[in-house]
């Protein structure tokens, strides 16, 4: 943490950084633990959602419709009666595996063409930028929608829209530190070794310039969490009865006004959820000194 | 000097250019097993391309290729090589070591998988035994506790450690040349000692023949066999060592030793040569030192001096070079 060291001018920065400091937070160590443990957490509720939920997530119970949080429904009901807890609960299984899987093959994909794009440089290069630059020249979920409609809506069609446009921002990320790493002196040491240009980017190139698409994934789990509930919401993701966060907030929203807790929980889950998955991504940064604290 | 056929390495007219701008031409350098060459130079005067050639390694896309010459290991011209070819001969027939040795480990590898790696590549080694050899090679090059240090991290390394499992990582497939761009450069002087004492103890153990490219002529003083000198691209004086030191043929040369703290007289200044190393834009015409030369004459300007035979086993690219040292207008 920063003390001593803080140097006395007033900026913006350094009031942040004191009050967060005052809090605990903005230590490097800190946030890294806080992150696991509520990405742990979720992690756990997914896993025993079957057994820990004290309600089944799609069972109608119309009697008990839109009751509010009680000692029974901690998060209260929703129009059909559904124990909203154990829908969150239920929820989280689907909610993590949109986040990870939904990150897991972008970031693959676009570590591989953007390591190859920097390493072999010249027409590959920019023929593989050129595609980057025309995925993102369409609006992120925009183009996601129009993939998924032409497909069929579901949640497969989602991974798979995933794939095909985030994996440009891994491919950015990562030929930018190809490039660097690929003139410097240990890569030159390898060379003069003779190891060849596959073993050269695969084992010594990649290794030292993963960190940072690791902290990248960390905070694109959010956002794909965000965009998998928006898609959900929308009515191209994951279709109603299966609970899932986006879908939940999307049959709440007509329900603002007189059961706020049928939005109000699921929405909440989600910003745990990006909490943790944030602030993860902010001690990783620090620990891998990515980032100067 | 003729072909000898003992030669381990034989350079002819060696030629780098970028483009059609020569930056080094009509190297000659020749290297028997178990001898120490010493390349000597300013800074910018081609030694380290001439050694990244030597290893056909010159930096991609700085457009730097070899225009002529030859590259004669064991006979065997390096030059024509195809790069699967060429990868081959490096790590196991030329090792490379480099001047900062913290930049040229791999910071996320641990030593003994660095020096293991060449082993397993290029001799298919199970990864047992190639670990087996990473810590002998670690107690070859003299750490302490070679089986306790071979899973660290370079960054867990001091300077002169990490000289020595670089030098066992270019070792490691036993090359018969090592070709050593400033090893002791970025050492401080006590662990320089140490490190070219190590390389000159591998020489004679393993028969290791090594260009050692250096700007300190102390170094050279300590350890070489031959020397070649080199100023703005070109070869100015080779010879034995010695003989070189002791009198200097070339009038660079002479102005170099002039320069060196520890070889000159106890001067209250230390004697610099005036002006500065020509760029590749625009090398002088003639003899390249002919402006910065207290010897030139007209001629030197006119004429390209070519590297002759001057007296056994030493040539010379002057005008005037005499192998007795004694240059009119240097010294008098």
């Amino acid at each position: 943490m920063s003390d001593a060291a803080a140097p006395s001018t007033l900026s913006r920065g350094n009031w942040l950084r004191r009050t967060t400091g005052a809090l605990g937070l903005g230590s490097a160590r800190l946030n890294l633990r806080l992150g696991a443990i509520i990405v742990l957490g979720w992690l756990l509720v997914a896993l025993l959602a079957p057994w820990i939920a004290p309600y089944d997530p799609i069972a109608h119970d119309l009697p008990d419709k839109l009751q509010g949080p009680s000692f029974a429904h901690p998060f209260g009901t929703d129009n059909f009666g559904r124990d909203i807890l154990s829908r969150v609960m239920h929820g989280a299984r689907i909610d993590l595996q949109m986040g990870v899987i939904g990150v897991f093959f972008p970031f693959l994909i676009g570590t591989v063409i953007g390591s190859i794009a920097g390493y072999a440089g010249r027409w590959i290069d920019a023929l593989l930028m050129r595609i980057v630059d025309v995925v993102l020249a369409f609006p992120f979920l925009v183009l996601l929608m129009a993939i998924i409609a032409i497909l069929k809506p579901g949640l497969i069609s989602f991974f798979v829209a995933l794939a095909l446009v985030g994996w440009v921002s891994y491919a950015r990320l990562v030929r930018a530190q190809v490039l660097v790493l690929k003139t410097s002196d240990f890569v030159i040491a390898a060379r003069s070794l003779g190891f060849g240009h596959m073993r050269i980017l695969f084992r010594h190139i990649l290794p030292n310039c993963i960190a940072g698409s690791i902290v990248f994934s960390m905070s694109d789990v959010v956002l794909t969490v965000l965009a998998g509930s928006s898609i959900s919401y929308l009515g191209l993701g994951v279709q109603p009865p299966t609970a899932e966060w986006g879908v939940m907030i999307a049959e709440g929203q007509n329900f603002l006004s007189t059961a706020w807790w049928m939005a109000t929980f699921p929405g909440l889950a989600i910003v745990l959820l990006a909490f943790g998955f944030s602030l993860l991504a902010d001690g990783l940064a620090e620990r891998f000194g990515l980032r100067e604290q | 000097m003729s072909g000898h056929p003992s030669r381990l390495l034989q350079v002819r007219d060696l030629a780098i250019a970028v483009g059609s701008r020569a930056l080094v031409e009509d190297v000659d350098l020749d290297l028997a097993a178990g001898e120490v060459l010493g390349l000597v130079g300013e800074s910018g005067s081609g030694k380290t391309i001439t050694c990244r050639a030597l290893m056909r390694l010159l930096p991609p896309g700085s457009g730097l290729r070899i225009k002529a010459g030859a590259i004669r290991l064991n006979d065997r011209d390096l030059v024509p090589l195809s790069e699967p070819e060429m990868r081959a001969v490096r790590g196991t027939e030329i090792g490379m070591i480099f001047q900062n040795p913290s930049s040229h480990l791999d910071p996320v590898m641990r030593i003994g998988e660095q020096i293991a790696e060449s082993i397993r590549y290029h001799e298919g080694a199970t990864p047992a035994d190639a670990k087996r050899r990473a810590v002998d090679l670690l107690r070859q090059v003299g750490i302490p506790d070679p089986a306790g240090r071979v899973d660290s991290y370079p960054h867990e390394f001091s300077g002169g450690m990490r000289q020595r499992a670089m030098i066992a990582a270019a070792l490691a497939c036993r090359p018969k040349l090592l070709i050593a761009d400033e090893p002791t450069t970025a050492l401080d002087v006590t662990v320089q000692a140490q490190v070219l004492r190590l390389l000159l103890d591998l020489r004679d153990r393993l028969g290791l023949a090594i260009i050692l490219v250096t700007h300190n002529l102390g170094v050279v003083a300590q350890t070489c066999d031959k020397l070649a000198v080199m100023y703005a691209g070109r070869l100015m004086e080779t010879g034995p060592k010695r003989e070189v030191l002791r009198s200097p043929a070339h009038p660079y040369t002479h102005a170099l030793l002039g320069c060196q703290p520890g070889l000159s007289q106890a001067a209250a200044r230390l004697p610099a040569i005036p002006g500065q190393p020509p760029s590749p834009a625009d090398f002088p015409g003639g003899c390249r030192f002919h402006p910065r030369c207290p010897r030139a004459e007209a001629v030197c300007s006119a004429k390209r001096p070519p590297l002759g035979l001057i007296a056994a086993g030493r040539h010379a690219a002057c005008h005037f070079a005499r192998p007795d040292g004694a240059h009119n207008g240097v010294q008098a």
